[in-house]
């Protein structure tokens, strides 16, 4: 099984030995996932020591199938396979392919191996294998100065959440001794901690304490992550401490660094400069989803305090709206998606953190076996698939138009029929409108955090609940102002009519179009100086794709369409999927509940839940109201623009600069930080450095009657060592005896 | 243990240094076979170490070393026996990954300068003079044999600046000389003092094991405190630590690529080498009462080396920048004292090794093919120079810390290392958002480096030719594997000879050899 994974980082010399192995991978992927299905444990095996620590900790490298992990492996795989398969006409023209396809298997690879990993040490070291991977794939434009300033930023943001990331790791380990929890293994504590009931170490097969339950799996006791770790955390904390609250916050900060939550959001947006192919499989299964699995994995395997858990409830509801805001105003076809996968993240980490909510780690009456994480890995479940079809859809449209800036576009729906249909169904699941998948998802979190809300009672919930709420409006919103201004209407509006080009394009608008371009790491064939026009003008940059030659913007070939028809199907069914047999396995705490009458995986004594009603027809309203507002702005080939000098004019602007969070940063990076950098750097080299020549200068000034000792002749340097070691040898063995002690003056040489 | 194995290694390295310097057209296969020769007799030694302690036998072998060889060089006749000066080796955890790293390094800079063309059986001499000078360094357990191979490094380090170097060679290879021979001078004297005021009847430190070690506790706290500090001085100056630090820059600016290399990959090594083995182990109260010190400098070194690369623009200044940053871990891991902080130096000390010496080589490289090493002024490499970009990347990422590359495993573990000790806590913290500034840099200067539309001189601009290729290769290779399986070298570490370093719960601090500690690990 590892095996058949890890070898799918060699398929790199073409792009279907790529689909190959992809496909050979989902199949494993697959099997392992149905294996998981009916596995009453899950799956897991210490496979080798890694690297052991003096006290006698092993730090163990093992593959652990977990539910959500096998979840994951579908999402990530499919979404993947599918990917590689269409990268093999988007990414026909470009260079470096065989880079590409490396870089690409690796990142799955990596994700793969994330989503197996059974501790938290493995898990960092896929961690960072993805983010290094998602660097090299968002520069891979890398002669365009947008890509290589947009990996950097990319590796820098979330290294700054991998480093929160750490900190809470080493919380982890220092509290409770280990990072896969074998303290069996040691065997040397046997007794309760003082003051409960809870066992200083896992009890094989179960033990309670502070009224948790805990089962070791498979009997085993090298157990999983930490499993046995909310008891041990409770006891060895103490229920009032802080420490696992900032624990928690700080595996939070980690997680909002790779899944783009507010305030280290910026990066996302930026990493539109690599190919829509990449953008796609971030968004979607890769990049992002690891923080989303970081959170949910934790709140499983060791739990949140209350106070953590309303933290990222706050965060994820607050970036819901947040992110949504600025979508509204962005140009930029793939920006305006990057902003809903921030804003749809948002609703995940909403979710992981109100099922803590609900199993409140300092909770004693908690009952741990109710923690809902599946229901967010739900929405990720579904969401991972229309977000890949609105990516890959617009990467289509890119690719026929060659421009990503929704003014310029319009009226494609005749000549891209599949893609519009493509981009409409995703658009509605995202929008969350019943059938399609995202409807079914995104109410259940919507449910999940009003249940935690009432449970609480903190007004703060449901305050962030409200973002959420306007959330859900605001995707509606933004969503189908993309898809009318770019499929809508009777005809293209400023593209240059099919039959016009014929690739004689304009030296004069080549020439002004972007550098980047000119240089740029996409190869444009002669048709593309046709498209170059619309590169001129002020199109926000990107992989300027040229379109097939001789032909307007037209539907891609099957290698493009089958991903987008089968992500479009999936797009649909994803939300009936827990409806399959066995699948809650899978979805921990998910019940299937479609407007307050719940249907399947359902809690005993499940009634009709009228709240759950009221908010799913609520949710439903918002997405309806925005698709309505949508319509009257730029429905039908309208095209609405902020008036300059109005009212709007303003926030406007803000959004469209995203509200000068890029701006805050870069100014601390290049003049605080850098600042701080050039000072010490000054500091270093006139004042320490200088003591050193002030020293050098008195000496040589002092020395200049002995010059002639320093004939450059280093055997002349040599005679002097001896001689100063023979001196100290004098000294030590004469003087300092005499000097400590007169009695042993009597030392005398021999030899 | 019929082979003097030890002996043969260091009169292989160093009566074929010797040798070189005569070879004349040939020096660089005899460099080559030197070197190979070098390897090989360390991965013998390597086969033949075992990988638990073995206490039966002499003195040597009872305080946790393998492989011993004891000749006496030199008697002084005493009213109370005799005091003998000695030729005594051994191998231990500790000093068995910086022989090995001392090795690959040498090997790694003769193949990377095949193609020498300035003297290069002086050259080639010189590279081997300063290895075997380390690898004396790293086997020798007897104060004044210690001292002599540790002044033997300096002579070839000095002329391979001074004569191969850049443009201000002369000033840079007085500096080093000067610098690091005015702490060696301290480090000596606190050397000899601790064998006379502790009353040592010889000038082994490895009977301090036995004897001298009570002999040592005699010392009250302050003077061991002023011979600590000798110490700290003495061995920081090479690690090197700030505030003394600023030849460093300068050495490694004007020293040829291999000079870099070898400073860099091993000789920076020799101070914490030295810390661990001398300094801290032998005067317990001293470290203990300096501790503060050596953690304000630790840390100050790792802040000031980060925020320094970052605003470098020459790339053999900031890659030497980073190396302060990398050795003020190495400095913070061995103030704490404790079997994990010790492991994770060592790991680090044998991990920065490999990536800086890779480093190096890529800005030589860099140097001499776009004829400048000044950031801003190159750019686009990855269009004109894929190979070198490409090892600048791995050179890079395994520098700042990526997983599955060497430094990770070094990294992780001396920062769990530091939260797990009570004294220091929070104060992980600093080296942690150095880690960001690091990232920082290095993400900084590839993107000005290799990315972007190309900068610079294009026609002078070709792809690396295969000895720098080779050489490189080998260290990526290794940085990959020990990336991989870190274990491979890290088990070898706790069979250390360390006295006085915690056992862990229920033993008594000091009170044996690390490697005689009860709980090993690494079991399946």
């Amino acid at each position: 099984m590892i095996l058949g994974l890890g070898g799918r980082s060699l398929g790199k010399i073409h792009g279907w030995l790529a689909v190959a192995f992809e496909g050979a991978a989902l199949l494993t992927g697959l099997w392992i996932a149905l294996t998981e299905l009916g596995a009453a444990h899950p799956y897991h095996d210490a496979s080798f020591v890694w690297l052991g620590l003096p006290d006698g900790t092993n730090f163990v490298m093992g593959t652990l199938v977990s539910p959500l992990g096998a979840l994951m492996l579908i999402v990530v795989n499919v979404v993947g396979l599918l990917v590689v398969l269409y990268s093999n006409e988007y990414m026909a023209h470009e260079d470096g392919l065989p880079r590409y396809y490396a870089e690409l298997m690796l990142f799955l690879a990596a994700m793969n191996g994330l989503v197996l990993s059974d501790n938290y040490l493995e898990f960092i070291l896929m961690w960072e294998l993805v983010g290094v991977c998602s660097y090299l794939l968002i520069g891979f434009f890398w002669r365009k100065p947008e890509a290589a300033s947009a990996a950097k930023k990319a590796f820098i943001v979330t290294r700054v959440g991998d480093v929160l990331f750490f900190l809470g790791v080493f919380i982890f380990f220092s509290s409770l001794g280990h990072l896969t929890a074998p303290p069996t293994l040691a065997g040397t504590v046997a007794s309760t901690y003082p003051g409960t009931s809870c066992p200083a170490s896992p009890v094989d097969p179960s033990w309670s304490c502070l009224g948790f339950t805990f089962t070791l799996p498979n009997g085993n006791s090298d157990t999983p992550f930490l499993s046995a770790g909310a008891a041990l955390q409770a006891a060895n904390y103490g229920r009032s401490s802080w420490l696992p609250t900032l624990a928690g916050l700080l595996i939070l900060g980690g997680a909002a660094g790779k899944s783009a939550q507010f305030p280290l959001h910026t990066w996302l947006p930026d990493a539109m400069e690599g190919p829509t192919t990449v953008s796609a499989l971030i968004h979607a299964a890769t990049m992002v989803a690891a923080g989303i699995y970081l959170l949910a994995i934790t709140s499983i395997y060791i739990g949140f305090t209350l106070t953590a858990a309303v933290v990222i409830v706050g965060i994820g509801g607050f970036t819901s709206f947040f992110a949504g805001t600025m979508g509204l105003a962005s140009p930029d076809i793939k920006r305006v998606i990057a902003y809903s996968t921030i804003s749809q993240l948002g609703y995940m980490a909403m979710g992981v953190g109100a099922s803590s909510v609900i199993v409140d780690l300092t909770n004693p009456l908690a009952d741990a076996t109710l923690n809902a994480s599946g229901v967010p890995m739900f929405h990720l479940f579904t969401h991972a698939f229309f977000k890949a079809l609105l990516f890959l859809s617009a990467g289509a449209v890119i690719h026929a138009v060659g421009t990503q800036d929704i003014f310029k576009m319009g009226g494609l729906r005749k000549a891209m029929p599949i893609t519009s249909t493509a981009m409409l169904v995703g658009g509605l699941a995202l929008s969350g409108i019943p059938p399609f998948a995202g409807f079914f998802s995104k109410d259940d979190v919507l449910g999940l955090t009003w249940k935690a809300a009432t449970q609480d009672g903190s007004w703060m919930l449901y305050a962030f609940f409200g973002f959420a709420l306007l959330g859900v409006l605001l995707t509606a919103l933004y969503t189908f102002r993309l898809w009318f201004l770019v499929f809508s209407g009777a005809s293209s509006r400023d593209l240059p009519p099919a039959d016009e080009g014929h690739g004689h394009g304009a030296p004069a608008a080549l020439a002004s179009s972007s550098a980047s371009e000119a240089h740029g790491g996409t190869k444009e064939t002669p048709a593309g100086a046709t498209h170059s026009v619309l590169a001129s003008s002020s199109a926000p940059s990107g992989p300027a794709h040229s379109p097939a030659v001789h032909s307007g913007p037209r539907d891609p070939s099957w290698i493009m369409s089958v991903p987008l028809v089968v992500l479009a199907t999936l797009a649909i069914v994803a939300g009936f999927i827990p409806l399959i047999p066995g699948f809650s396995n899978l979805l921990p705490g998910l019940s299937w509940t479609v407007m307050g009458e719940c249907v399947s995986h359902c809690p005993s004594g499940a009634a009709f839940d009228p709240t759950d009603a009221m908010l799913g027809g609520l949710s439903l309203a918002l997405a309806v109201v925005g698709i309505l507002i949508a319509w009257s702005f730029w429905g039908n080939g309208k095209v609405y623009r902020i008036p300059t000098g109005s009212a709007l004019a303003v926030p406007h602007r803000i959004l469209l600069r995203k509200y000068y969070f890029d701006e805050v940063y870069d100014g601390f990076a290049t003049h605080v930080i850098l600042g701080i950098s050039r000072g010490a750097d000054w500091v270093d080299r006139y004042i320490i450095d200088g003591t050193i020549r002030g020293i050098e200068e008195i000496f040589s000034q002092a020395s200049k009657t002995g010059r002639r000792l320093q004939t450059g002749v280093v055997s002349n340097y040599a005679a002097w060592v001896v001689v100063g070691l023979l001196a100290f040898l004098v000294f030590f063995l004469y003087v300092v005896p005499w000097l400590v002690s007169g009695a042993h003056v009597s030392l005398t040489p021999g030899l | 243990m019929d082979v003097p194995w030890l002996s043969l290694l260091l009169a292989v390295s160093l009566v074929g240094a010797f040798a070189t310097f005569f070879t004349g057209r040939y020096a660089r296969w005899a460099a080559l076979a030197v070197s190979l020769a070098t390897l090989g007799i360390v991965l013998g030694i390597m086969a033949l170490f075992q990988p638990s302690l073995q206490l039966n036998g002499n003195a040597c072998q009872q305080g946790g070393f393998q492989l011993c060889e004891l000749h006496t060089w030199f008697t002084f006749a005493s009213p109370s026996g005799g005091f003998s000066v000695d030729y005594l080796v051994g191998v231990d955890g500790i000093s068995l990954p910086m022989i090995l790293l001392s090795a690959v390094i040498t090997l790694a800079a003769v193949v990377y300068h095949w193609d020498e063309e300035k003297d290069p059986h002086g050259f080639f001499g010189l590279v081997l003079l300063t290895n075997a000078g380390c690898l004396g360094v790293f086997v020798s357990l007897d104060v004044l044999l210690f001292f002599v191979f540790w002044e033997i490094v300096l002579i070839p380090m000095f002329f391979l600046i001074g004569h191969w170097g850049g443009p201000r060679r002369s000033y840079a290879a007085l500096k080093f000389f000067v610098y690091t021979h005015v702490a060696s001078v301290v480090m000596f004297v606190a050397l000899l003092a601790m064998v006379f005021l502790g009353g040592w009847n010889s000038f082994d430190f490895v009977d301090t094991f036995g004897r001298q070690s009570t002999n040592m506790a005699n010392l009250s706290a302050p003077v061991q405190a002023l011979l600590f500090g000798s110490l700290l001085f003495g061995f920081g100056v090479k690690l090197p630590m700030v505030p003394f630090h600023t030849w460093l820059p300068d050495a490694h600016v004007e020293a040829p690529t291999g000079g870099s290399v070898l400073l860099a990959g091993i000789l920076l090594k020799l101070g914490g080498y030295g810390l661990i083995r001398l300094a801290s182990p032998l005067l317990p109260l001293g470290r203990t009462l300096l501790f503060p010190v050596m953690l304000f400098l630790a840390l100050l070194s790792i802040v000031w080396g980060a925020y320094l690369s970052l605003s470098q623009r020459d790339l053999k200044r900031l890659v030497a920048y980073s190396s302060i940053n990398h050795m003020g871990i190495v400095l913070l891991a061995i103030a704490l004292w404790t079997q994990l902080g010790v492991m994770a130096a060592v790991l680090l000390m044998f991990a920065h090794g490999l990536v800086s010496g890779l480093l190096f080589m890529v800005s030589g490289s860099v140097h001499h093919t776009y004829g400048t090493r000044d950031i801003p002024s190159v750019g686009g490499m990855t269009a004109r120079t894929p190979v070198l970009a490409t090892m600048l990347m791995i050179g890079s990422l395994a520098s700042l810390g990526l997983p599955a590359l060497v430094s990770f495993p070094a990294e992780f573990s001396a920062l769990l290392a530091t939260w797990s000790d009570p004294r220091v806590h929070y104060l992980v913290l600093l080296p942690l958002m150095a880690l960001v500034v690091t990232a920082g840099f290095y993400i900084w200067m590839m993107q000005r480096l290799s990315f972007g539309p190309p900068r610079g001189i294009p026609d002078k601009a070709h792809d690396l030719p295969f000895p720098e290729v080779m050489g490189m290769s080998l260290l990526v290779g290794l940085i990959v594997l020990y990336g991989i399986l870190p274990l491979l070298i890290e088990q070898v570490i706790p069979v250390a000879a360390i006295f006085g370093i915690p056992c862990g719960a229920g033993t008594v601090p000091g009170a044996t050899v690390w490697g005689a500690c009860p709980s090993l690990p690494f079991g399946p």
